[in-house]
């Protein structure tokens, strides 16, 4: 899985640049950690697991790895446990779960992009939260 | 907010060279306005907010004190932001004609009269 996921990452040329600068082996097992997690749950899915899922967005976020290539990575790790589940002929309802832990775990890497983005634009200009989502949503506006 | 309405009316009216001015809250929300036709009161507020928000930011950042106003000179004239209080801020217009060290007394004096009408 590890393989798979690493070997699409490395078909895009800004993606496999960011990996190059870490650990090759320690990036496969910070891998299989966070795929391993995914079945146990660490407390259940609960706050553990939630702070941990949390603090992976973050670290994605400082290494300058966008929502533009979580998404499509995740794509990559649900259609390849996929195809291992068909060719073991695992039940249907198996493959929906993993797909929903999955999006779970995404909405999280996306949440704390957002939310690192938005915080340290708030620290530097010293905009209250109210004031940043009304220039958005003036912004906004303004586009369409 | 009628009584802020009548103190920008009655700043617009009577300061020669302002041709608008705002009260906004430090979140962007508009509170009173008397600007030209055609301006967008609530762009205009959160901008203005903004500005004087990062004004604050780069003021310490560079060491200067207490941010008195944020100033923006353009070919017609002058946007000026200055805090009134905590709650509120103020945006003056005017033209390029107006005399700055008059202005800026009279925003003083509008600011804190807007300070003392909130409390």
């Amino acid at each position: 899985m590890s393989d798979a996921f690493y070997g699409y990452l490395d078909r895009d040329a800004e993606m496999a640049a960011v990996i190059a600068k870490h650990n090759r082996q320690r990036l496969g097992q910070t891998f299989a950690d966070w795929f391993k997690e995914m079945f146990t749950g660490m407390d259940n899915w609960g706050p553990q697991y939630a702070e941990r899922r949390w603090k992976i967005g973050i670290v994605h976020v400082r290494v300058g790895i966008g929502p533009q290539h979580v998404v499509p990575a995740m794509a990559t790790v649900v259609q390849e446990v996929s195809r291992r589940l068909v060719k073991e002929g695992k039940p249907e309802q198996l493959r929906t779960s993993l797909s929903k832990v999955c999006m779970i775990d995404l909405s999280f890497i996306e949440q704390a992009y957002l939310e690192v983005a938005y915080n340290a634009v708030q620290q530097e200009t010293g905009m209250s939260e109210a004031l940043f989502k009304r220039l958005i949503a003036n912004g906004a506006n303004s586009l369409i | 907010m009628a009584f802020l309405q009548a103190i920008l009316q009655n700043y617009v009216a009577n300061t020669p060279e302002v041709q608008g001015a705002a009260v906004v809250t430090p979140d962007g929300l508009p509170l009173a306005s008397a600007l030209p036709a055609g301006m967008d009161e609530e762009r205009t507020s959160a901008m203005s907010a903004a500005m004087l928000s990062l004004g604050e930011r780069i003021g310490k950042e560079l060491g200067r004190g207490a941010l008195e106003r944020v100033f923006v000179q353009g070919e017609k004239g002058y946007g000026v932001l200055a805090s009134c209080s905590p709650d509120a801020v103020l945006l003056t217009i005017a033209s390029h004609e107006v005399k700055q060290g008059l202005l800026f007394l009279e925003i003083k004096r509008v600011a804190a009269s807007i300070a003392e009408a909130m409390k």
